[in-house]
C-alpha cells in the first residue's frame, strides 16, 4: 500500500515540462529577442548583426552546399591528424618522464610552462615550415594537443598505485607489458587524450 | 649530475647541433635562422620594436580583463550558486562556452567594438569567464558542512554568512578559477593581437614576420614565451601563498 501511495504523488507532481527546461528556453528566446531587437534598432550596423531570418537563410544555404561538408571534412581531417601526431608523441613523451624520475625533474618542467604559452605566436614559423596549406594547421594542432597530454598522462603514470606495480614486476612483466595491462595507465591516456582533443581543434 | 643541469645542458646541445645543421646548409637559414643569429637580434628587437611598451600594453589588457572576470566571473558563480535553478539550466552551457573556440568570433567583437583595445580585452574577458564561474561554484558547493551551521548557530544573516563564511571558505578554489581565467585571457588576447595586427606583444611577432625578418620573429616568439612563463609562475606563487596548506 505504502508503494502505491508514493508512486501516485510521485507521478503526479512531475510536471509536463521541467522547470529547468522551461528556464532554458526562456533565456534563449531572450537571446534571440535581444539579438532581433539589435538588428532592427539601428544601435549597430545592420550587415554586422543581421536579423535571425537573414541568419537562418545564410544558415539553410550553407547547409545545402556540397562546399561546406567537403570543408567541414578537411578540418575533421586536420584535426584528426593533429590528435594522431600530436596525441601520439604526448602518450608516449607523458610515459617516458612518468616512468622516470629522472628525465621527469630534467625535462617536465620545460612542459609544464610552455604549456600555457599561447601557440597561436607559433603560425608564422608554422607557415614557413610547413607552407600555407593544412600542413601548417595540422602542425598548430598537433603542438596544442601535445602539451595537455603528456603533462596528464605523466601525472597519470605517478598516480597509479605502488601494488599494481609491484603484482607486475612479481610476474616479470615487461615495460610494454607493465603499460599495455595497467588499467589506470590507460584511463589516464584516454581522459588526457580527450581534453588534448578539444585543443587541438582550436 | 643534477636533472635540472641535464636539462639546460640537453636544450643547449639541441641549439648548438640546429646551428651546426644551419651552419652546414642542411638545414636552410631562410626558414630557420641560426640560434646565434637569433640571440644577437634580441637587442634589436627589444630597442627597436620598443617591446618594453608593447609589454607593458598586453600586460595592461590582461590586468584590465583580469579584474573585469573577476568582478563579473565571481558575481555569476554565486549567482548561479545562491539559484539553483539557474546552476542547474546554465552551468553546462558554461562548461561547453569554455571548450569552445571564441577566438572565432573576433570579427564581430572587431566591428562592435572597433580595431582598438576593448575588442582584445573583451575577447580575451568572454574566453576566460567561465573557469573562473565554474570554479566560484565549485567553491561554494564544497563549502564545509560544519562552517555552515557554525554560521547558523550564531544566527547570522544571509548576507553575514556569505561574507563570513561562504566567500572566504570558497576563496582558494575561487583563485583557481581566477588563475585559469587569467591564463586564458593572455592566451587570447596575444592570439587576437596576432590575428587583427594590433597591441603589444601579439601584433610585434606579426609585424616582424610580415617584415620576414625572421631571427626578429624568432627573438619576440622567445619574448613571448618568457612573459607567459613568468606570468604563469607569478600565478603560481600567489595561489601558494593564498592556500599554504597544500
Amino acid at each position: 500500500m505504502a508503494t502505491t501511495d508514493r508512486l501516485t504523488r510521485s507521478v503526479a507532481a512531475e510536471p509536463l515540462v521541467s522547470p529547468v527546461t522551461l528556464l532554458r528556453i526562456a533565456i534563449i528566446l531572450a537571446v534571440l529577442a535581444i539579438w532581433e531587437f539589435l538588428a532592427h534598432s539601428g544601435l549597430l550596423y545592420r550587415d554586422v548583426v543581421p536579423s535571425l531570418f537573414a541568419i537562418g537563410r545564410a544558415l539553410y544555404d550553407l547547409l545545402s552546399h556540397g562546399d561546406y561538408y567537403f570543408n567541414l571534412g578537411v578540418t575533421a581531417a586536420e584535426i584528426g591528424t593533429a590528435l594522431l601526431i600530436g596525441g601520439l608523441s604526448g602518450v608516449a613523451v607523458g610515459i617516458l618522464l612518468g616512468a622516470n624520475r629522472f628525465l621527469s625533474k630534467a625535462f617536465e618542467s620545460y612542459l609544464y610552462y610552455l604549456g600555457p604559452t599561447p601557440k597561436i605566436i607559433f603560425f608564422p614559423i608554422m607557415i614557413m615550415w610547413f607552407g600555407v596549406g593544412p600542413g601548417s594547421k595540422i602542425a598548430l594542432g598537433t603542438l596544442s594537443c601535445f602539451f595537455p597530454v603528456a603533462l596528464s598522462v605523466a601525472a597519470g603514470m605517478r598516480q597509479i598505485d605502488k601494488v599494481l606495480i609491484r603484482v607486475g614486476k612479481s610476474f616479470r612483466a615487461s615495460t610494454w607489458q607493465m603499460i599495455q595491462k595497467s588499467t589506470c595507465r590507460r584511463c589516464a591516456i584516454l581522459s588526457s587524450t580527450a581534453s588534448g582533443s578539444g585543443l587541438a581543434s582550436r | 649530475m643534477s636533472p635540472a643541469l641535464v636539462g639546460v645542458g640537453a636544450l643547449l646541445v639541441a641549439l648548438l647541433i640546429v646551428e651546426l645543421l644551419i651552419q652546414l646548409n642542411f638545414i636552410s637559414r631562410f626558414i630557420v635562422p641560426p640560434p646565434s643569429e637569433i640571440v644577437g637580434s634580441f637587442g634589436r628587437v627589444i630597442v627597436e620594436e620598443h617591446v618594453f611598451s608593447r609589454f607593458l600594453l598586453t600586460l595592461g589588457e590582461c590586468l584590465t580583463a583580469g579584474v573585469m572576470l573577476t568582478v563579473f566571473g565571481i558575481a555569476g558563480g554565486v549567482l548561479m550558486h545562491r539559484f539553483r535553478l539557474l546552476q542547474q539550466a546554465c552551468e553546462t552551457w558554461v562548461a561547453a562556452m569554455a571548450a569552445a573556440p571564441l577566438v572565432l568570433a573576433y570579427p564581430l567583437f572587431m566591428v562592435i567594438f572597433g580595431r582598438n583595445a576593448w575588442t582584445i580585452i573583451m575577447m580575451g574577458f568572454f574566453a576566460a569567464l567561465p573557469p573562473v564561474i565554474l570554479k566560484t561554484i565549485e567553491g561554494m558547493a564544497n563549502t564545509r558542512k560544519v562552517l555552515v551551521n557554525v554560521g547558523r548557530s550564531f544566527n547570522l544573516t544571509p548576507t553575514q554568512q556569505f561574507w563570513k563564511i561562504m566567500f572566504p571558505a570558497a576563496l582558494p578554489t575561487i583563485f583557481v578559477g581566477v588563475r585559469l581565467g587569467l591564463i586564458f585571457a593572455l592566451i587570447n588576447i596575444v592570439g587576437v593581437e596576432f590575428l587583427i595586427n594590433y597591441g603589444g606583444l601579439g601584433q610585434l611577432i606579426n609585424d616582424l614576420a610580415e617584415r620576414y625578418d625572421l631571427a626578429g620573429t624568432y627573438a619576440a616568439i622567445c619574448f613571448v614565451i618568457l612573459v607567459s612563463v613568468l606570468f604563469f609562475m607569478t600565478l603560481e606563487k600567489a595561489e601558494r601563498w593564498l592556500r599554504p596548506i597544500d
